[in-house]
């Protein structure tokens, strides 16, 4: 829908002047049979009641990935988001103001809504401390003078709920991986504040507005599993509502990239997917608008919305984690493949021997001590 | 064949060492072992393809998949009764010749040696402590499997199932000892390869006995009697 349509559509909910707004309240006072001084009381209540709820929107050690995912929402589009059903007071990427007079605005924010804004956190938190003279813990990320932890530990623990979107976020994501020279941390290790998941490579903004959604009308945060992550979103398997999944059933394998079977859209199974193992609804909403996903795509999920996804799914395009031992570092076939060759052969050696030999010690038993 | 088994030159008597159930559990486990092993080869890695057919005709993946878990419900099963049996069984209760006792460890050492020196070691009737130890870690690595197999199964329940949270709770410790989900499935597979070298030796060491030291353990777990050297 254009946007003038709906502006023209739903002209009464955006344009009601004062002296009709205060007549709407007089009728309502007259209903329920109230005094005339009740009046302004209840334009109080209302106004409390329609208030757009606060948003502060930090960028922490991140891409911006997830605030260009952000702008990409179309039901809502993002004028409508960020401006009439959100105010997001405090964005770095789309805000206008700038320098000092930012600070200013986020100082102003959290004194005003304290314990009533939602704060969205996107990027992970450094927690090492840089080499060299003055460093401090945290200041490997540095936003107006503050270090990250600084910052998120002041705006989370004033906000009604803090947000995170985004792996990073989330769980630290990429710049937490090994061997993660800053320390980086999710936004809930870093400052034990504990917050509400979206993860995510980037996050799908069909879920964060559908979590929005759930505070806007009930004033709560949609139940989450055991990581954080709501469950209408990260609840099932990817694998299990997977539009390639009749073909895994079947045993239909992409081979390798480029082949026949990818070209009948077979299942990528073989080329090391990683669905089976992540809780996300990327084969049901689909990005963008319900554009595309991964998988639609012909690419393996590479579980972007898991703990430690980085570490733990790679590599992405081998279906199993190599064996890591002291010394050994192998496919998990290789070492099985050496182990039964081991027990084979010192089954074989010991077994030609005691056949050449079986004249010798038949039936000889040891004396028991 | 009558060089490599010759007529007994010692006299030998037959003595009773297995009751039915105890090998009609063992053949339970060897059989859902062998399925396991084929039907998990083929999920870890699907050799066998259907070709360019339309999906709903063939079910090649899923079949493999249930037989795979009829195999490891059959074999969680058998490793049960089998614990139950080794402490409550009325025939033999052999749980302490499995426990790693100290005088259990010194027992299969001194067997592993008879082996090595190529010498027949001391007659035990039922199982030898190197047997017993052995099926010992057989038995935890197939525990093992049960965890983790289980881990990885209940990734396709709807959580809020009850069985599902069962499994949860009694496997979500896996997640925690190897690192993650995919670590999980990795040592399921490398346990596997474990089982098959544990299988090898298991199956070696049975032919020995009965071709060499003319023990008959292998008749032993058909027919439950094996033979003693009459001194």
């Amino acid at each position: 829908m254009e946007q003038k349509e709906f502006m023209e559509k739903h002209k009464m909910l955006y344009s009601l002047d004062r002296r009709e707004f205060m007549l709407f309240c007089t009728k309502i006072a007259a209903v329920l049979g109230l005094a005339p001084s009740f009046i302004p009381k209840i334009a109080e209540a209302i106004e409390e009641g329609a208030k757009k709820p606060s948003v502060i929107w930090l960028h922490l050690a991140e891409c911006t990935g997830d605030s260009e995912a952000f702008i990409r929402s179309t039901y809502p589009s993002i004028e409508e988001l960020v401006l009439n059903i959100l105010s997001v007071d405090y964005h770095e990427t789309i805000m206008a103001s700038a320098g000092d007079q930012a600070e200013e605005l986020l100082e102003k924010v959290m004194r005003e809504n304290k314990g009533k804004y939602l704060a969205i956190l996107e990027g992970a938190i450094p927690t090492g401390t840089p080499p060299g003279p003055g460093g401090k813990p945290g200041g490997f990320l540095t936003i107006g003078k503050r270090t990250g932890m600084e910052l998120a530990r002041e705006v989370c623990s004033n906000a009604f709920a803090a947000i995170c979107v985004g792996t990073c976020s989330c769980f630290g994501g990429v710049q937490a991986q090994y061997p993660n020279p800053t320390g980086a941390k999710g936004v809930e290790d870093a400052i034990g504040v504990p917050t509400l998941k979206i993860p995510g490579c980037p996050h799908n903004v069909v879920n964060s507005v559908a979590t929005v959604v759930n505070f806007l009308l009930l004033g709560s945060l949609p139940r989450t599993d055991k990581y954080g992550r709501p469950l209408f979103a990260y609840g099932k398997r990817i694998h299990d509502h997977c539009p390639r999944r009749a073909h895994f059933d079947a045993g239909q394998f992409v081979e390798k990239f480029g082949d026949e079977g990818a070209m009948n859209r077979y299942c990528l199974y073989k080329m090391g997917c990683k669905g089976p193992q992540t809780y996300h609804n990327c084969s049901l909403a689909e990005y963008n608008d319900g554009t595309s996903w991964p998988v639609k795509g012909g690419h393996g999920c590479i579980g972007c919305s898991e703990p430690n996804f980085w570490d733990d799914m790679a590599p992405f395009y081998e279906r199993l984690p190599d064996v890591k031992l002291p010394g050994v570092e192998a496919t998990a076939d290789k070492v099985g493949f050496a182990l039964v060759g081991a027990a084979a052969a010192g089954a074989a050696v010991h077994g030609a021997y005691t056949f050449i030999n079986r004249g010798k010690f038949r039936n000889r038993e040891e004396e028991k001590e | 064949m009558a060089s490599i088994i010759p007529t007994p030159k010692i006299p030998k008597q037959v003595v009773r060492v297995r009751n039915a159930t105890n090998r009609v559990l063992h053949w339970l486990v060897f059989f859902a072992v062998i399925d396991l092993l084929i039907t998990g080869y083929y999920i870890g890695n699907p050799i066998l393809a259907y070709g360019q057919g339309e999906a709903y005709q063939a079910t090649i993946m899923a079949d493999i998949r249930f037989y795979h878990f009829i195999g490891a419900m059959v074999l969680d099963i058998c490793i049960m009764l089998r614990v139950y049996l080794a402490f409550f069984s009325l025939y033999h209760r052999d749980w302490h010749e499995l426990m790693p006792t100290p005088g259990n460890l010194k027992g299969a050492f001194g067997i592993i040696k008879s082996y090595l020196t190529f010498r027949k070691p001391p007659f035990f009737r039922y199982v030898d402590p190197f047997d017993g130890m052995m099926f010992l870690v057989l038995q935890l690595l197939m525990a093992l499997q049960l965890f983790t197999g289980f881990q990885i199964y209940v990734h396709g329940l709807a959580p809020d199932y009850w069985w599902a949270r069962v499994i949860h709770f009694g496997t979500d410790w896996t997640l925690w000892a190897f690192g993650s989900a995919q670590h999980v499935r990795m040592v399921h597979h490398l346990v596997q390869w474990i089982v098959v070298s544990g299988i090898i030796l298991h199956v070696y060491i049975q032919v020995i006995k009965t071709v060499i030291w003319e023990d008959g353990h292998i008749s032993a777990i058909f027919g439950g009697y094996k033979y003693k050297n009459m001194e």
